[in-house]
Order: C-alpha cells, then structure tokens, then sequence
C-alpha cells in the first residue's frame, strides 16, 4: 500500500451521503445479503440537515456566494452546518467582522436560508 | 469534516468472487481491507484506473494493482463539529460522531466558569446566577483544536523485555555482577510512545495528552489511534439549545 496523495479533494456531508445511499440502492437492487454499508457514518448523516441538499441548491449556494470572498473550508462549512443565526456564522467565518459589513453577513445568511431550503415537513416531525 | 485520499494498492480477488464485475469485485475487496479501520476510513470513493491483473504462481486469485480514493474522517483544525456528548469526568468531556467517538474536550476548554457537578456527573456554566447543563446526549458544537495520532500498536509484551532482562542478568552475571538486574525491567510500559517513536505525533497542547477517561470496569486505559482534542469556549460552541 502506498498513500500517493494524502489529500486530493475536501468532501461535503452531502456527497458522502450520496455516496453511501447510492451503494446501499444498488446492493438492495441486486438483492446481496451483505450488511449495508456505512451504517455508523450513515447515522451520523441522517441526523444532520445535509441529507435534504441537492446538487442543484448547492450550485446554486456556491454560485450567489461567489462574490463574497470565503475560502474554501468556510463555503465547505456553511454546506454542512447551514447556520441561520448570526452566531453561528461568526463561528465558521475568520475576523468576520474586518472582513464584512453587518449588511453583507445578513445577505450571506439569506443566501444560505434561500437556497439551501429545509422541506417543511421536518418541523411537524 | 472527510477528505479524499488516493491510495495505491495490490488488491486480491479471490476466484469464488469472479462471478462479479471486476470493478465491482475489486470495490469490494477494498472496502473490506479499508473501510471502518480505526474510525477514520469511511468508504472507498472511486477506482481511478487499475491494471490488467495476474496470478501468482500456486493460487487462483487475481492480484491488481489499482489506485482508488478512501474517504477519510480528517478535520481540519478551527472546523467547526456537530457532535454529542458521551460521557463526563471531572477534567472534560467525551463527544461522538457516531462513527468517531474519541473526542475529547478537556475542561480548560471549556467556557469560563463551567464547573464539574460531583452529584449530577456533569458540566455546569454558570453564568450571571443562571445555570446551564451540559446533559449527557446533548447534541453540541465544537471547535476541533488539534488531532493527534497516537501509535497503538500492541504494547510491547512484558514476556519480551523478562527475556531481554533474563539475557542481560547472565551476561552482567558474568561481567559486572549482579549490579544492575533491574535497569531492563524498569521500562516504561505505557503504549503511548516516546520521542523516537515515529509513529507518535506530538502534541502542542499540554492538555490534549491528559489521560483518556475510563469506564468505571475498565483496568487498561484505552489509548485511541487518533484522538480530537476540542474547544467549546466561544459563543455559538457548546449545546445548540443554548443559542
């Protein structure tokens, strides 16, 4: 074995979610008794709000957050812990306040409840 | 929160598996050999390309050499993690990610004025008279300060270093007396390595390196592979109810 690159790509929440329930339809498609796969991260999954993304709210986050300047890692968190209060966001985003005006952090968050929406059903659950 | 990682390997397909597609095949052999190891490979993401295979002289299996991308658990540090508490003791807090269950959060780490309840086993902020609890299963966020590789390879057996004392004591026999029977008995037996052990990562905290909880009927201390140490003191960290 031999560890050629040890970080190629950084991974959402969302594309190992998919990830694992794409390998799960196909093992129940062909009717293989072996266990499902990733049950334990899978759970992880499942109690996060990622599961409701798509690829195209997520195109759509990344492209209206296009001109803000974030790096990476703060776009990659925003995806995973969609925060909606303001708290929250000063947690992922480093010297927010020399970075942005208190208008711009309110747009990022609109953006983020915009297009990353919750289906409504979750909150009767 | 996951990275990808490429990997190269020789990967082995038995011949009661060349009933499956090759890819498929191959898929699976890595996900045995990989997935669930220590917590921190998930799953196999893809096969980038693979070679034409061969089979070694005597036995009917498949050898390729494939390179392939593991998803890996690997924060970064200053992410930002949703997880749950596990377990407290009076110098911090166990956390789980469900699939990773050793972080830990030490209790400098915690919010100013958090103190240890001895009746409740929990953590208490108290702040301007009020008092909030850090329940047991409560989900919280946190901020991942450091991780730290610990090697945990078996611990090198007693029986081992005995011998190794044993053939010393006959030659010290011999040469210099019985002087200094003890100097191979008295190694440290603790598996948490030392400067020259490469496997070892350091840690730049003081705190991190403190010794893991136990459970109560627990006699060897469980030493994990790699081990989150986090931070819970900003505003926003902590349990989310409180935000």
């Amino acid at each position: 074995m031999e560890i050629l690159e040890l970080q190629t790509a950084l991974l959402s929440n969302y594309e190992l979610y998919k990830l694992i329930s794409d390998e799960r339809e196909k093992s129940n498609k062909n009717k293989e008794k072996y266990k499902q796969p990733g049950n334990l991260s899978m759970n992880y999954l499942k109690s996060t709000l990622t599961i409701h993304q798509n690829p195209s709210q997520i195109e759509r986050f990344l492209t209206e957050l296009n001109k803000f300047k974030l790096t990476k890692a703060e776009k990659l968190q925003m995806l995973n812990l969609r925060p909606d209060k303001e708290v929250d966001l000063y947690l992922i985003i480093e010297e927010p306040e020399e970075r942005f005006t208190a208008d711009e952090i309110n747009e990022i968050l609109s953006i983020v409840q915009n297009s990353l929406e919750i289906p409504e059903k979750e909150e009767d659950l | 929160m996951f990275i990808l990682t490429k990997i190269s390997d020789n990967i082995r397909v038995r011949p009661w598996n060349f009933n499956k597609d090759r890819k498929d095949a191959i898929a699976d052999e890595i996900n045995k050999k990989y997935a669930n190891k220590a917590s921190l490979i998930i799953r196999l993401f893809d096969v980038l390309e693979m070679n034409e295979g061969y089979i070694q002289h005597s036995e009917g299996s498949v050898w390729s050499k494939v390179v392939f991308r593991l998803v890996v658990f690997r924060p970064f540090g200053g992410e930002i993690v949703e997880a749950k508490i596990l377990s407290c003791n009076p110098s911090g807090i166990k956390a789980t990610l469900q699939f990773f269950s050793d972080i830990w959060i030490p209790k400098e780490l915690l919010r100013e004025g958090t103190e240890y309840d001895s009746v409740e086993g929990v953590f208490v902020w108290k702040y301007e008279g009020q008092e909030f609890f850090l329940d047991i299963d409560e989900q919280i966020k946190c901020r991942v300060v450091e991780g730290t590789f610990i090697d945990s390879n078996p611990p090198r057996p007693k029986v081992h270093q005995n011998n190794i004392s044993v053939v010393g004591n006959n030659v010290s026999g011999g040469i210099l007396g019985p002087g200094n029977n003890s100097v191979g008995t008295r190694l440290p037996e603790s598996n948490m390595g030392s400067i020259n052990n490469p496997n070892q990562s350091t840690s730049m905290l003081s705190v991190a390196n403190q010794p893991i909880p136990l459970s109560e009927n627990n006699v060897e201390p469980y030493t994990p592979p790699y081990l989150l140490t986090c931070s819970m003191s900003e505003d926003g960290l902590g349990p989310t109810s409180w935000w």
